[in-house]
Parts: structure tokens; C-alpha cells; sequence
């Protein structure tokens, strides 16, 4: 009977053994035409609903994302729901609007009171909204993990929030005290404090290595840049004007702007590449600098023309609509309210630019996220993968903001994510 | 929902996750009579899963990715083509949108209507009472360093070349007179300091610290001494309130709560920055109409007429021009609307009066910047 059923079927796909030596691709085959379609229409219902349409919209291009990377045949799922953004958000509304207003009143109070008003008083107000930031990052990141699944199988983040916050706050405050220099140090124990909370199943990831490489490949930008500062400075104080050689300094600033990107694009690498899962699946990671700063040359370009042609449509549609601009110029130039058909006229006029903006958030998921989540896709390789097999289903975690203090307070995790 | 007759004896490989592990089982597929069949490969059977329940994932590479319901862990992947042709065929509600159990507007809607009503709270009462009671408890020290801080940046706004304070003893003499007969009754909680800067503009301001900067164009504009005491009386009105502090802890109580509730949607910058500038200002135009009332207050007190301030405002009118809409916009109320207000509480009419200046002090306090 065995045999039988056996010899019917068609050769079983999965039946070539995967030996340790063979590592498992990472696979992204997302279609650009859909995606766009996805992002265009999402965009533009966001833009009609006011705002309100955008936890919808995250939610669909989360899935959409999610669904077209594989791993070993099974595609990753997102499960999370845009009532549940929704409500989170109007909960942070309400916490954030009291504890905002609370923080900037005392502080401002502080500053005015104590610092005698002067500039480094009045950005006291910032102080509290960065621990709100980094704590409202974690939770989103929480969030996301936790409505990510692979195999039925959640990826979760322990809580750590508060612990977060306040490393973030030293970390980036030595960053800015040492003017930049120990901006790695910052990146690495943040990646190592989330990615130690990470799990996949009830397999904890780890990050391992230090330091040092992100160090060596950031004084590429930090020695070039503190080089330039000193400079101007010396300049300063004494009060010359640079000669000849500042025609220098916009070389030097391309310079570092591209090691900059080198160096995010290297740390990218070596962070993931370093990163365990359950102390035996590894991963290699290999994305190129030129492949990024190409994707975001030809982006630009896309966006750029796409945009411009969009707006320069819907301008002449809108100018068309109105007619003669002239008696509308007139009145505002004097300073007098334009007729009730003025003011029509200017509502379309500022109306003109918002499909110009569904176009700009659509030609960015197609051609700035799209073919950078392949080119990152394509460079990973998971090692040991049987490993990552013996995972344990996690609980659900509930969540119940769901990300919503990030997106009040804009921090969420990019665009797309 | 039931599966044709023509895949009855269809059976493929799939691969099965039981949603307790990541681990795979090999699988065989089958239909069953309104249920996919998953069994052991010595077909023992280990699930039936309801053809109206399943749904897709999503996964593309020609394989099919399926979950029982959307509630469930247990995952199967299939990607035998005439198999996975089959299950589209049979089940169209695949890709259908995963259901929440019940759907949860009514607490959205809560929430919001909660969202709502605290910023509202927050932006029209919590903070302005707030950051009223504040400012009054900075301490008079350290508001006056904050002024004599302030005093030169704000200056070097309306220059184009280095601010110039206007210094001229005859003309300091007359300011000193006209501000210690309206400091007298105006009851400040700190000495005041005018002087005059050297600047076009028809304009007065007061700073932090009981400063007030009044500009060589108001003195030249004003008609009388009386319609320039007016001026100072409203500055006085806005120090004796504490406005440069009050305003500042104000817009920073309410700062960020309109761009919260917008949220990051692009586009949605424009309509902040409107609504911010809109609070801002109308916060500003309820202190200017109070410092108006004060300043007739003032000037009733000290036995001065009214009047010249009133006509000082409807000149600065025909200056300007009418705002139409964008009154709503500036920060301080339509002149007709000051003049008539501020007329309206004139006490002293045509009768005779003290005048605040001497010809000759008047004289010499319009030529201060010579």
C-alpha cells in the first residue's frame, strides 16, 4: 500500500536532505506591478480618510511584504490587524496628549525659570519626548515580532521597553558627548539588547562579536568629518576666510555622505551576520554598497519624474478647473479674502498636490523598498536552518497599543514597516 | 461548499506544521466529502480541515500556503500543481481577508471620542490654567535676566545693520517722565525699562523682565503724547500680565498635541503648522484685548483721555488695510474693532486734563533718535 501511494505521487519536492553544509536561501519574489497598485490605492484612501485609512494601509503592505519572502518553502505571515492599530493609536493619543503637555509645561518651566530662558533651555521639551521615542520603538518593534509568523510558528520581543529607553538615552548621550566618535558603540549595544529579547518560537536569537569592525569602518566617516570641523573651526577663530582649498570641502562632504551609507550598509551586514538563533542557526549576510547607492540613484530618479509628472497634471487639471488666476492673485496680494470661487479655486489648488503625494508613497514602496528588501533578501543565507526547526510555539503576546505611540509620535519603524 | 467529483481521486504531497513546532511532517493530501483530508503517510489521518475555512497565506512560488482558519496555528503547504489548481478551483473565498472574532468599532470609536475630548481639555483648559499659574511662581530675578538676554537678539530682528537703542538726555528724560506717571498706579510685580530703538516700524513690544521696546517709528506716528502712553500703557498691560512668559509656557503645553491626534501622514504637516499658528494666535489676541482693557484702565486712572489711542488705532487701519479672512491669522485684533473698544471707555472727553508730556518734553521724546 505504502509503495503504492509512494510511486503515484509526484517526486516530493522536499525529499533531497539538507545536509548542514547547505545552506537555505532566503527567497523575495514580490511583485513590483502589484505592490505599487497595493501602495497607490492604500495611499490615496489614507489621503481621502484624512489619516485615518493609513493603519489599513500599513497592515495590507505588511502582509503583502511579509507573504512574498519564503524560506525553505514557507512564506513569512503577518497577522496583524488595523482595528487593533487604530485603537492603540487613539489610546496614545490620549496617554501621550497628557504626558506631553505635562513634560513641556514643567520643563519649559524649568528652563524659563532656572536656565533663565536662554537656548539650551528652551530645548529642554525635546528631553522628554526622546525616552518616549525609544520606548515607543521597542514596543512597535514588539509589536511587529509578535504578529510575525513563520511555519504557524510567532517571533516575539520579551518586554524591555524601559530598558530600553533609558540605554538608548546613554548611549546616544555618549554618542553626542564624544561628537559622533562612539556612534558604533551606541549602534552595537542597542542591536544587543533588542536581538537578545528576540525569540522565534521559544529559540532566543543572540547577537555576537563586538564592536570593533563597526568602529574601524565608522572612523571612515568620523575622521574625514572631524577633520573638516576642526578646520572650519580654526578658520573661525581666526577669523580668515578658507582660500582656495574649500573648493575642497564639497569633495570632502561627498566623501563622507558615501561612508556614511557604506558604513550603515556594512553594519547592516555584519550586525545580521553575527546574529544567532538558539545557539546553532547562523546567518550570512552579503549585501553590496554599489547595489544599494544604485537602488537609490535610480529610485530618486523614478520618484523624481513620477512625482513631477503627477504634480505638473493634476496642477494643470486644478489650473484649468479655475480658470482666470488673475482677480485671485489680485485680492490676496492686497490682502483681501478672495470671493467664495477664489477661495474654491485655492482649496484645488492645494488639493492639486495630493495625488502627487499617493504617487511619491507608491513609487517609494516600488522602487526604494522593494528592490532593496530583494537585494537584502538575496544576500542572506541561513546556516543550520533543521535547527531552527525544533521551535516551540510561543504565546500570543496581546499587545494591546499595537504599536499605536510610535505612529503618534511618527516613529514608527520606517515607511513600509 | 464540496469538492468536485473529478478530484476524488486527486492525492498530493504536502507538508504539514502542526503549530506547535517549526518542525515539517510529510503529508499526503486528499479531498474528503466538503473537507481536505490530511494523512500520515501510512494514512492515518491526522486532520479534516472545512473547505470554507481555508486560507491562503500568500506565499507565491506556484505553491499554496494554507491555514485551516484564521484563528489557527496549524499551517500545510502544497505545491503540486494540479493540486494546488484544484484547491483554487474548489475554494473561493481563499484569499479572503482574515476576520477579527467580532469587529471592534464600537471601542474605536470610544477611544476616539476619549482622544478627542482630552486634547480638547488639554489645549483649551488644562494647559492655558496651567501655565497661567506658572508664571506667576518664576521667580522676578531670573524673568529679568531672561529679558536682558533677550533684549539685543530681538533687537538685531528689526535692524539691518547693529541695533541702536536711542540715547538723547532732553528725550530719556521725557520717557522717564511718561512711564513713572503710568508705572505709579500700574501695580507691576517688577520695575519697568522702556527704551526706544532705532527702527521704522510703527511698533511696541514688551520682553520678559518688565522690558518694553517701543520704536522711533510709533513715536513719529503717534499725534500726541497721550495716543503714545496709550501705546506703552497696553505694553505696561502685557507685562503687569506676564504674557512673554505666560504665552511661551502656553504654546509649549499645547505644543505637539494637534500633530499627535493628524498623526505622520504626509500632507498632513501643512495642516499642523495651520492649526498651531491658529491656537498660538488666538491665545495672543485674548492677551492683546486684555491688554487693551488694562490700558484704558490705566489711563482712566491717571485722569488721561483714551482717545488718542483709539485714533492711533484706526490710523494704523488705513494703513493696513482691511484683513478680511486672514484676521483670524494675525495676532492682534482688527483695529476698528480696538478703536471702538478701547473709544468706548474714554472718560475724559473734551473736558480738560493733565497732559502727560510738555510740548517741549514731546518734542524732545519723538527727536530721541536724532
Amino acid at each position: 500500500m505504502h509503495a503504492k501511494i509512494e510511486s503515484s505521487l509526484p517526486p516530493n519536492p522536499w525529499s533531497a536532505p539538507r545536509g548542514p553544509a547547505d545552506p537555505t536561501p532566503v527567497i523575495y519574489d514580490g511583485s513590483r506591478g502589484r505592490l505599487f497598485g497595493l501602495a497607490l490605492g492604500r495611499m490615496a484612501l489614507t489621503i481621502l480618510t484624512l489619516g485615518v485609512g493609513r493603519f489599513w494601509m500599513t497592515t495590507r503592505l505588511r502582509r503583502h511584504y511579509w507573504a512574498s519572502i519564503r524560506i525553505d518553502g514557507s512564506p513569512l505571515e503577518y497577522t496583524g490587524r488595523a482595528m487593533e492599530k487604530l485603537i492603540g493609536f487613539l489610546v496614545a493619543v490620549v496617554v501621550l496628549a497628557v504626558y506631553l503637555s505635562l513634560a513641556n509645561l514643567t520643563l519649559t518651566f524649568a528652563g524659563l525659570a532656572w536656565l533663565e530662558g536662554n537656548i539650551v533651555g528652551l530645548q529642554l521639551p525635546l528631553l522628554a519626548l526622546l525616552p518616549a521615542l525609544f520606548w515607543a520603538r521597542y514596543r512597535a518593534r514588539r509589536y511587529i515580532l509578535a504578529r510575525t509568523r513563520w511555519r504557524g510558528v510567532r517571533f516575539g520581543l520579551a518586554p524591555g521597553a524601559w530598558g530600553y529607553a533609558w540605554r538608548a538615552m546613554a548611549w546616544w548621550g555618549a554618542a553626542v558627548a564624544s561628537l559622533g566618535l562612539l556612534y558604533p558603540l551606541t549602534q552595537h549595544r542597542l542591536a544587543r539588547y533588542t536581538t537578545a529579547r528576540s525569540y522565534f518560537g521559544d529559540l532566543r536569537f543572540a547577537q555576537e562579536g563586538g564592536a570593533g569592525p563597526l568602529m574601524r569602518s565608522w572612523l571612515w566617516v568620523w575622521l574625514p568629518a572631524a577633520g573638516l570641523g576642526a578646520l572650519a573651526a580654526v578658520y573661525a577663530a581666526r577669523g580668515e576666510e578658507p582660500g582656495q582649498e574649500a573648493a575642497l570641502a564639497p569633495l570632502v562632504l561627498l566623501f563622507i555622505a558615501m561612508g556614511f551609507v557604506r558604513h550603515q550598509v556594512f553594519s547592516f551586514r555584519h550586525l545580521n551576520s553575527l546574529k544567532t538563533l538558539g545557539g546553532k542557526t547562523r546567518f550570512s549576510v552579503s549585501l553590496g554598497f554599489w547595489r544599494v547607492v544604485g537602488i537609490y540613484i535610480s529610485g530618486a530618479l523614478v520618484i523624481g519624474l513620477g512625482v513631477a509628472a503627477t504634480a505638473a497634471l493634476s496642477s494643470l487639471a486644478a489650473a484649468a478647473l479655475i480658470g482666470d488666476p488673475a482677480a485671485l492673485f489680485a485680492a490676496l496680494s492686497e490682502g483681501r479674502a478672495p470671493d467664495l470661487t477664489g477661495l474654491l479655486a485655492l482649496a484645488l489648488l492645494a488639493a492639486a498636490y495630493l495625488p502627487a503625494v499617493a504617487v511619491w508613497s507608491a513609487l517609494g514602496h516600488a522602487f526604494l523598498t522593494h528592490p532593496l528588501l530583494k537585494a537584502a533578501c538575496a544576500g542572506v543565507l541561513i546556516h543550520d536552518l533543521d535547527a531552527a526547526e525544533r521551535a516551540r510555539q510561543r504565546a500570543h503576546d496581546e499587545q494591546a497599543e499595537a504599536g499605536g505611540f510610535a505612529d503618534a509620535l511618527g516613529a514608527d519603524l520606517g515607511g513600509a514597516f | 461548499m464540496t469538492a468536485l467529483p473529478q478530484y476524488d481521486l486527486l492525492e498530493a504531497p504536502g507538508r504539514y506544521f502542526d503549530g506547535r513546532s517549526a518542525a515539517p511532517a510529510e503529508v499526503i493530501v486528499k479531498f474528503g466529502d466538503a473537507s481536505l483530508i490530511l494523512m500520515r503517510m501510512d494514512e492515518t489521518p491526522i486532520a479534516h480541515w472545512s473547505l470554507s475555512g481555508l486560507r491562503d497565506l500568500g506565499g507565491g512560488g506556484g505553491s499554496l500556503s494554507l491555514t485551516p482558519d484564521d484563528e489557527s496555528d496549524e499551517r500545510l503547504t502544497i505545491s503540486d500543481a494540479d493540486m494546488v489548481a484544484a484547491i483554487r478551483k474548489v475554494c473561493p473565498d481563499l484569499a479572503a481577508r482574515p476576520r477579527t472574532a467580532r469587529p471592534r468599532w464600537r471601542r474605536a470609536l470610544l477611544w476616539g471620542a476619549a482622544a478627542l475630548v482630552s486634547v480638547w481639555l488639554i489645549v483649551f483648559h488644562l494647559a492655558p490654567a496651567l501655565a497661567d499659574r506658572l508664571a506667576t511662581l518664576i521667580p522676578p530675578e531670573a524673568e529679568a535676566a531672561m529679558g536682558e538676554g533677550m533684549v539685543d537678539q530681538f533687537a538685531r530682528l528689526f535692524a539691518s545693520g547693529p541695533p541702536r537703542f536711542c540715547e538723547d538726555a532732553a528725550g530719556d528724560t521725557a520717557l522717564a517722565r511718561m512711564t513713572a506717571r503710568l508705572e505709579r498706579k500700574a501695580g507691576a510685580h517688577l520695575p519697568l525699562k522702556v527704551r526706544v530703538l532705532d527702527a521704522p516700524i510703527v511698533n511696541a513690544f514688551a520682553l520678559p523682565g518688565g522690558r518694553i521696546i517701543l520704536f522711533r517709528g510709533l513715536l513719529r506716528a503717534a499725534e500726541s503724547p497721550e495716543a503714545a502712553a496709550g501705546v506703552l500703557a497696553h505694553e505696561i498691560g502685557h507685562v503687569v500680565a506676564r504674557d512673554p512668559t505666560r504665552l511661551a509656557l502656553r504654546s509649549a503645553g499645547s505644543a505637539g498635541l494637534i500633530g499627535l491626534l493628524l498623526g505622520d501622514f504626509t500632507g498632513a504637516t501643512a495642516t499642523v503648522a495651520l492649526t498651531e499658528a491658529l491656537l498660538r494666535s488666538g491665545y495672543q489676541r485674548e492677551a492683546e484685548a486684555a491688554a487693551d482693557a488694562f490700558a484704558t484702565r490705566l489711563l482712566a486712572a491717571e485722569g488721561l483721555p483714551a482717545a488718542p489711542l483709539a485714533g492711533f488705532f484706526l490710523k494704523l487701519r488705513e494703513k493696513a488695510g482691511e484683513g478680511g479672512v486672514f484676521n483670524h491669522l494675525s495676532s492682534h485684533p482688527d483695529p476698528a474693532a480696538r478703536a471702538a473698544a478701547v473709544g468706548a471707555e474714554d472718560v475724559v472727553g473734551d473736558a480738560p486734563f493733565e497732559p502727560i508730556l510738555s510740548d517741549q518734553d514731546w518734542v524732545a521724546l519723538r527727536n530721541i533718535c536724532r
